[in-house]
């Protein structure tokens, strides 16, 4: 069978599907050689982690990729993290009220994101996606990471919610759809609530790749869809690739342009 | 004699305007005040998303207050009028033509 070339930050995500594979077989979550993690295959693995503690857990050799992953799993708090070189992930509230406080600290961990497009931008796409969380996820556990590679050229930025997912959330209000359909009418704008509602992700996804040509993978339950600038992938996932809940991924070239979001404003 | 109250929205809320649910308990604030007039200060403000000046707007038009803004900066302007006059959305996919890939 022709192996099927997907782009990298959907590999990142088959990884995680991979580690947690073979745990469920083992019945141990094996990481002793893991060198490497971007945050699309850190934030579901830290949770699935988190949620299966009667499992064997091996950390990479590796102490950074260690600590990394413990920062997930809650073992490094944000205090501790934040005295770090590294940013840390940071956990949703589960109350609202408490969440306004989340999102400032986020701002200013990542320098308000004058380096991610500018301010404007970064708080607009952030405010966006964790509000969607909040308004449809229905979630346990809900994390924002984002973490830039210079040399590599990108900053990546993630949002990862256990909740009932898009296509389950559409299903909750009598809208029935196969997964990755669901997906793709939820970046097309489709809102349960009301005409004037459901802009906040399709927004997104044009100014991340137009504005600033990025590229955002969305993966929920059974459906994922992937789009760059110049191309789009919409993918039907098999039971192994499933996602108990909804990764948005999303990657950004450094130093990204500076992008005035009223441009991209229905 | 008409009563009014002001209230700094940073104060209140944060700097950044972000979440619906923000908008919607603010308003519950706005709400339960006294005073007939509620003049809404956005001194400092720095972001607003969409969602919390599309709750804004709706909440805005069913108020039983007369509420009114101050000092908004322009780019909290920019996003009401967004929110007030919304074009069709942009359809990034095409439901009917898209082949999914099975992965």
């Amino acid at each position: 069978m022709a192996e099927i070339q997907v782009p990298e930050v959907v590999n990142n995500y088959l990884l995680f599907c991979n580690y947690r594979e073979r745990a469920k077989s083992t019945k141990k979550i094996d990481l002793s050689w893991c060198n490497w993690l971007f945050p699309t295959t850190l934030l579901p693995l830290g949770i699935f982690i988190k949620k299966h503690k009667s499992m064997k857990y091996l950390p990479p050799h590796n102490q950074n990729v260690a600590n990394y992953v413990d920062l997930v799993t809650g073992k490094i708090t944000l205090e501790d993290a934040e005295n770090k070189s590294y940013l840390p992930c940071i956990y949703l509230p589960k109350k609202r009220k408490e969440a306004t406080g989340i999102l400032e600290c986020i701002f200013r961990l990542h320098n308000n994101g004058k380096e991610y497009g500018g301010e404007t931008v970064f708080k607009y796409l952030v405010s966006e996606l964790v509000d969607n969380i909040y308004e449809h996820s229905e979630f346990e556990n809900a994390l924002v990471m984002a973490q830039r590679y210079d040399k590599k050229g990108f900053v990546e930025i993630c949002f990862f919610d256990d909740g009932i997912t898009i296509p389950g959330s559409f299903k909750k209000q009598g809208l029935i759809f196969e997964d990755q359909q669901a997906i793709m009418e939820a970046v097309n704008g489709l809102s349960t609530k009301s005409k004037e509602r459901g802009f906040g992700l399709s927004s997104n996804m044009t100014i991340f790749t137009k504005g600033m040509d990025g590229e955002v993978f969305i993966v929920s339950g059974l459906g994922a869809v992937y789009v760059g600038k110049s191309r789009q992938k919409v993918y039907k996932l098999q039971d192994r690739h499933k996602l108990e809940g909804t990764l948005i991924s999303i990657r950004i070239p450094i130093p990204a342009p500076n992008v005035n979001i009223y441009d991209y404003l229905n | 004699m008409t009563t009014s109250t002001s209230v700094l929205m940073k104060a209140k809320i944060s700097a950044d305007l972000a979440l619906r649910d923000s908008a919607r308990e603010f308003f519950e604030f706005v709400e339960s005040l006294p005073s007939e007039e509620v003049v809404l200060d956005f001194k400092d403000v720095q972001s607003i998303s969409r969602s919390f000046a599309q709750e804004f707007v709706d909440r805005k038009r069913s108020s039983q207050k007369k509420v009114r803004e101050v000092n908004v900066p322009q780019n909290v302007r920019k996003m009401f009028a967004v929110v007030e006059e919304p074009r069709e959305k942009q359809h990034i996919f095409n439901t009917r033509m898209v082949k999914a890939v099975s992965l």
